[in-house]
């Protein structure tokens, strides 16, 4: 069965085929979730949540567009509205040191190479947390799902310019918080002063 | 002289898009070759970007299809309760249309009756019989009660009976309250 035999399914009230759709995307969601919010519960809860939203507002749905793109949408509007209410209540986290997530989904590493990883994960999701929700949203939909500006501008109901304009001020914030940690980092694992341009353009 | 860097930074920005032009890319290399603060800052994005690059998907934990099952079912329970707020609501504001015409009768009747003097005067008779009976009542039963008091200051052993006894009752309810609580009485 096709996702849009799923959608049209699912619109119909069938559960079934709904549930066939949280089955495809829930890593896809949650992952994005867990980048935004920083922690395992509260991204199974948004989780949950966004794919309960859209099934409530299936019909609000309009076909001619990406299906994912739209759950991307209801996904991380909700986390950034978890983000807003918990600025409310907490005072800071920025010196906590977020737990590393239980499940990443990565080769198999050596013992070494796994704690490198772990280290390197811990500290892109502290540099991450220290971003304002819409400029995270943004990153994350870039680098974790390859979406172009015009995606993530549905996404996160931004114009393409805004998209643009967050994704380098993120990008630019993130540089400045890691020079730091470059500079402490052992002589062997510093890249050359001026990687050359071949380099651009990582992405996922 | 001073040199403009923010033309450069854009442009790296741009570089990490591919979407930087060929002769724009040329200068942008040319002045990372001589720019060591520019240089660091594109080393610090290349460093970003292959951090970003390299982080894995979050998977969520297994059963994850099946807890959002049991959570859509948790919400199609939830119209029950809006229904019984909804209910209950109305049942407010059926006994508040009991109500208010009753209040309204009386207020009707009131305004009538201080419409006429004559029964405006027989009322106020009326409220001062009652009065003067609730009076005499309640000089009957000061009198009664201080008699008792005498005749229980005269005899102790009445009054310490009299103890005895609403100990003895306090003592039941508390046990019983308890037994209660415990579930042991059914």
């Amino acid at each position: 069965m096709t996702e849009q035999d799923l959608i049209t399914r699912a619109r119909a009230g069938d559960e079934t085929a709904f549930t066939g759709l949280v089955e495809t995307y829930q890593t896809a969601i949650y992952n994005l979730c867990y980048r935004m919010l920083g922690e395992a519960n509260e991204a199974e809860d948004a989780a949950q949540e966004a794919f309960l939203r859209a099934y409530s507002q299936l019909n609000r749905y309009d076909p001619a567009r990406s299906f994912k793109t739209w759950l991307f949408s209801i996904a991380s509007h909700y986390c950034i509205d978890c983000l807003r209410k918990r600025r409310l209540t907490w005072l800071s986290i920025d010196d906590e040191a977020l737990p590393p997530h239980p499940n990443l989904r990565e080769p198999a590493l050596g013992p070494e190479e796994s704690a490198m990883r772990r280290e390197q994960s811990a500290v892109m999701q502290k540099v991450l947390s220290q971003l304002p929700p819409d400029d995270r949203s943004v990153l994350v939909l870039r680098y974790w799902y390859d979406l172009s500006y015009e995606e993530i501008g549905e996404a996160t109901g931004a114009t393409v310019s805004a998209v643009k304009s967050r994704l380098h001020r993120a990008r630019g914030v993130m540089a400045d918080m890691l020079k730091p940690e470059a500079a402490r980092a052992p002589q062997s694992a510093k890249r050359t002063a001026r990687p050359a341009l071949a380099a651009e353009g990582v992405r996922r | 002289m001073m040199v403009n860097h923010k033309p450069y930074l854009d442009w790296m920005q741009l570089a990490l898009d591919e979407a930087l032009a060929p002769p724009q890319r040329a200068e942008l290399e040319a002045h990372l070759a001589d720019c060591a603060e520019c240089a660091e800052q594109w080393g610090a994005l290349i460093r970003v970007t292959q951090l970003l690059a390299a982080e894995p998907l979050a998977a969520p934990r297994v059963g994850f299809t099946g807890r959002f099952k049991a959570r859509l079912a948790q919400r199609h329970s939830r119209p029950k309760e809006v229904w019984g707020a909804f209910a209950l609501g109305l049942g407010a504001l059926g006994a508040s249309a009991l109500v208010l015409p009753l209040g309204l009768g009386v207020l009707w009747t009131l305004a009538q009756i201080a419409g006429q003097p004559a029964a405006t005067a027989a009322l106020i008779n009326s409220a001062t019989a009652t009065s003067d009976v609730l009076n005499t009542f309640g000089e009957a039963l000061w009198v009664a009660a201080r008699a008792l008091g005498s005749f229980a200051l005269g005899t102790p052993t009445l009054w310490l009976g009299a103890l005895a006894a609403l100990a003895l009752t306090v003592v039941w309810f508390v046990v019983m309250g308890r037994l209660v609580r415990q579930g042991s009485l059914r």
